[in-house]
């Protein structure tokens, strides 16, 4: 178990999960003497020397971490010692506000001299430090950590408790817009890859005490922060307690995305469909805390995941609840059948022309037979030809730069489709069938139509040996696949089915926002109601008697 | 107990719905015509009512032994011998059901749409594909049901489209046929609405039992009705002397409709929806048969028998029905008449003598 | 014919025997191999072309007076 880490530590993975994070040991590389277990964790001694040895022995040939010797209030008997990787702080603030202060204003206020060593710590703390947060820790452990996690160590002569500033700061992205998720209307702030940021666009939406914010570290090499965020009071506290115990036996060298996250924790790990959500615009995350929701944030990536997710969330966009109803409504049926259209279409043609010619209108059908005179190969073989093609340029459109990229896509799709029906190749109405299918995919969700890209694969092979019944077999076991299917305990198909009459208003179609009284029936369970009764706007009185 | 799943009584009277409607609407109507010629609108309601009295009796039983399926119940009425030996009846005639479901299924696919594949690819696909279904649970299967039925839509649409053929004056002169010919032109349509006794096996999974008469007579009256809907329409496009010589007149009669030369070929529309009924009819017989024989049995779990009933039910579908489909179809009422009426009515007359079961509950509702 | 019988049986077998014997759970065990044999026993002389006498026929014997009766 867990061998891709360090063969050494083998056995001390026996003791398992009755482990808690905070006694978990970081990896130390090059330290021979620890890992002996919570026991005999080491702390830090009263010699600065001794410390700054044994952190240095551990941190050996990590160049990127700075030690910075000097003496505290211009008292050579106060020695100090400040280490932090560089890169990771806040470079003014740490020469000035820790250096600057410690160093120079404090003997202007208070002669070095009147500072003994045994007081050194204490008037550190209370009047050296301008630091807005500050910690202390004996332990060895916590104080590598916090070095690696960006913050600012001093370590005081004479005391065995070391001084953690948060004077973190390093490059990141800046808040930019959504690049998944677009919309015309509404925020146009996307997550970063900053876990603290994107916390902050969340506490910025909701400024409830109410909205609960619990850290969490996974990734034994890693040693990432997650939050599971949700809302006390409408959320399901046994949802909060299942998503934490599913998080909490993840043992893993490495976090790198929530994606990790997500195939760790969802609940039917080979299903075709996606059981888990994730987005990145914070307006959305929002919505679904304020659906009774649980959202899971991962330090390094702006893709946040939210549970339990339904299946028609894939179907709803988040614009689709600031435009007017009737509009949202239209577009969500016309996904909807989107997905019926990404998912049978190039099935249907197939059974069509390989079984039932007698489906289509006779005029139609002599034109489609014409083109496929000069294709010398079934219609399943054309087909799959086509879409395999389509898959690869799509494939070649995301991961070539953008410019690029999009230059494939329509060279491709134009002159490949062109000169493969002039050749014979195709007929031309596959190539239709194939494009419509192709776009009619954009249509839904990613993650979604990534599924159904594979599920159409199954159902065309099913339509080329069965006609129809093929079609409706493979359509059959999908249904019931779905029905099957669950999200953290609710039904992926709810409210669909099983059938919750109130929370129809939020699904295929969207109720204008006076109508959409109640949270989903199956996520919130104990606090349904979300707007008031009688809110649906009508003109003044006085206006209706003239 | 064997089924963890509960399901509510909406959910129950959809699947028995499904349960009953599927192949009833594309058999009944011919063998009611037969017999009942114009008549066939007054078999139906005649058989409606038998069914409404089936289903009473079914239910009465059931709820006398609550928490308990018709095949622990006939142990507790008539000891362990002889309740053993109804049982294995019961287990008998839903796998009998189950596979000449399959059969029909097959047969009907065969004929009306791929002549050319053989039969046994369909049963064995419908057998999978039910499989799956019963293996994940009644739940499961529910909430299958209940996707499939807004598509049953397209069955409503193809019904109106088609009335622009009918001639209301097919159904005159009333009551000219007889009333044997009426009842016997019931006899089948009774025998499809009797399989509403499969609900005993269900009665003990529903959220409320309490509302099993609701859900019983509800499915009733709504399959009656929608079978009689049904029977008319081919009456009503065909007149009687025509369409009882097809075995598919329902079928015949969505073919021929055809608005502006655009919406024709409707039958693909019936095929499609009817297909996705077959899975839930057999699944729903199928789940009988394998519940009861793992009660029967008396086993923890009943999933390790899916697989092997499933077997079980392909290889009688065709080692039980002969090759030939009419005559099957004219027998089938009679061998349900056992166990879907005299069965159960002995098993309630035994009950009430010999005092077994809650009384109050059967005077309370 | 018989080669995919026999490889679905197996098929059947391996699904669900590990995971029963696994879980100690005998009757059921029992149970199965109960009704694979009927399955098989049922199917095999189909696939070969035997036929085998139809217990429909028996109890069209007992049901027939009542249908005669009605018709």
């Amino acid at each position: 178990m867990l061998k891709f880490i360090k063969p050494r530590r083998a056995g001390m993975m026996s003791r398992g999960k009755s482990q808690s994070r905070d006694e978990r040991p970081t990896n130390k590389p090059d330290q021979t003497v620890t890992s002996g277990g919570s026991s005999k964790k080491q702390v830090l001694t009263p010699d600065l020397e001794t410390n700054l040895r044994e952190i240095k022995s551990i941190l050996n040939n990590c160049s990127d971490v700075v030690y910075r010797e000097f003496v505290f209030a211009q008292n050579e008997q106060l020695k100090l010692a400040l280490i932090y990787t560089d890169g990771l702080v806040d470079n003014a603030q740490v020469s000035d506000q820790i250096m600057r202060a410690l160093a120079l204003e404090v003997p202007m206020s208070v002669p070095g001299q009147q500072i003994t060593k045994a007081r050194a710590l204490e008037f550190i703390r209370e009047r050296g430090l301008c630091i807005h947060q500050i910690n202390e820790s004996a332990q060895l452990e916590d104080i590598i950590r916090s070095i690696l996690s960006g913050d600012t160590v001093l370590l005081v002569d004479g005391h065995a408790t070391a001084i953690i500033n948060k004077a973190r700061g390093w490059e990141m992205r800046s808040i930019t817009e959504p690049e998944a998720e677009t919309t015309v209307r509404g925020p146009r702030e996307a997550f970063v890859e900053s876990l603290r940021v994107n916390t902050a666009l969340i506490r910025r939406k909701i400024k409830s005490p109410n909205l609960k914010v619990e850290a969490l570290r996974l990734g034994e090499v890693t040693d990432t922060d997650i939050a599971i965020i949700y809302i006390k009071g409408i959320v399901n506290e046994k949802l909060v307690a299942e998503v934490k115990s599913r998080l909490e036996r993840i043992e893993i060298d490495g976090i790198l995305e929530s994606g990790y996250i997500e195939e760790l924790i969802e609940d039917s790990p080979w299903s075709f469909f996606p059981t888990i959500n994730h987005s990145e615009r914070p307006d959305r995350v929002a919505a679904m805390l304020l659906e009774g929701r649980v959202a899971i944030l991962v330090d390094g990536t702006p893709f946040v995941l939210s549970v339990p997710t339904l299946f028609v969330e894939f179907l709803q966009a988040t614009e689709d609840y600031y435009h007017r109803f009737l509009f949202s409504s239209a577009i969500r049926l016309l996904r909807f059948l989107a997905m019926i259209i990404t998912l049978t279409l190039p099935g249907l043609y197939i059974a069509v022309l390989a079984f039932h010619h007698e489906l289509l209108p006779t005029a139609l059908l002599l034109s489609i037979a014409a083109q496929h005179e000069s294709v010398p190969y079934p219609v399943i073989i054309e087909v799959l030809l086509m879409e395999v093609t389509f898959e690869i340029l799509r494939e070649a459109g995301i991961r070539l730069p953008r410019p690029i990229g999009q230059a494939v896509s329509i060279v491709g799709a134009l002159v490949i489709g062109e000169a493969a029906v002039r050749a014979g190749l195709v007929a031309a109405a596959t190539v239709i069938v194939v494009a419509g299918t192709g776009i009619a995919s954009f249509v839904i969700a990613y993650n979604l139509s990534a599924s159904l890209r594979l599920l159409r694969f199954l159902i065309m092979f099913l339509s080329a040996f069965l006609g129809l019944f093929g079609l409706i077999s493979g359509l059959a076991v999908i249904g019931i696949h779905l029905c099957t299917l669950r999200s953290f305990g609710v039904p992926y198909l709810s409210p669909l089915v099983p059938i919750t009459g109130v929370n129809l208003t939020d699904t295929l179609i969207r109720a204008p926002w006076w109508a959409m009284f109640y949270r989903p029936r199956l996520i919130a369970r104990q606090n349904q109601k979300r707007l008031a009764q009688g809110l649906k706007p009508s003109p003044p009185p006085s206006r209706r008697k003239g | 107990m064997l089924e963890h799943g509960k399901i509510d009584s909406k959910q129950a009277i959809l699947l028995m719905i499904s349960m009953i409607l599927p192949t009833a609407i594309l058999i009944v109507p011919a063998i009611t015509l037969k017999y009942a010629k114009q008549d066939a609108w007054l078999s139906l309601i005649l058989a409606t009512l038998v069914g409404l009295l089936i289903a009473w009796l079914v239910v009465s039983l059931s709820l006398r032994f609550p928490g308990k399926t018709i095949i622990e119940y006939t142990e507790e009425i008539l000891g362990r011998v002889l309740g053993k030996i109804v049982g294995f009846l019961y287990i008998y005639t839903f796998m009998r059901i189950g596979s000449g479901v399959c059969r029909e299924f097959g047969f009907f696919l065969v004929t009306a749409m791929m002549p050319e594949t053989p039969m046994i690819v369909f049963i064995i696909i419908a057998i999978v594909i039910s499989a799956y279904a019963v293996r994940n649970g009644l739940e499961v299967l529910c909430r299958f049901n209940q996707l499939f039925i807004p598509v049953t839509g397209l069955l409503v649409i193809a019904f109106l489209l088609s009335t622009t053929n009918m001639k209301l004056t097919r159904l005159l002169p009333v009551f000219d046929t007889g009333l044997l010919s009426i009842a016997q032109g019931a006899v089948s349509p009774i025998a499809w609405l009797g399989e509403i006794l499969t609900l005993a096996m269900i009665i003990p999974y529903l959220t409320k039992p309490k509302e099993a008469y609701r859900v019983a007579v509800i499915s009733v009256l709504l399959s009656g009705f929608i079978l009689m809907i049904n029977t008319m329409e081919s009456l009503l496009i065909f007149g009687p002397d025509l369409a009882n010589h097809w075995l598919y007149p329902t079928y015949n009669a969505v073919r021929v409709v055809s608005i502006a030369n655009f919406l024709e070929r409707l039958d693909a529309v019936i095929l499609m929806v009817w297909i996705l009924g077959g899975f839930i009819k057999i699944g729903v017989f199928y789940y009988a048969f394998v519940l009861g024989s793992a009660q029967w049995m008396g086993l923890k779990d009943y999933r390790p028998l899916v697989l092997p009933a499933g077997l079980i039910m392909g290889a009688s579908s065709y080692f039980l029905f002969g090759i030939n489909i009419v005559e099957y179809y004219s027998h089938l009422p009679y061998h349900l008449i056992l166990p879907e009426v005299v069965i159960p009515l002995l098993l309630l007359i035994v009950a009430l003598a010999k005092g077994k079961g809650k009384k109050s509950e059967d005077e309370a509702t | 014919m018989i080669v995919l019988l026999i490889i679905a049986f197996i098929g059947i077998i391996l699904f669900e025997v590990p995971g029963l014997i696994k879980q100690k759970m005998w009757r059921d065990l029992v149970a199965f191999s109960i009704y694979l044999f009927i399955g098989m026993a049922l199917s095999i002389p189909q696939v070969l072309g035997i036929i085998l006498p139809n217990p429909s026929k028996a109890i069209e014997v007992i049901i027939k007076p009542v249908s005669e009766l009605l018709k």
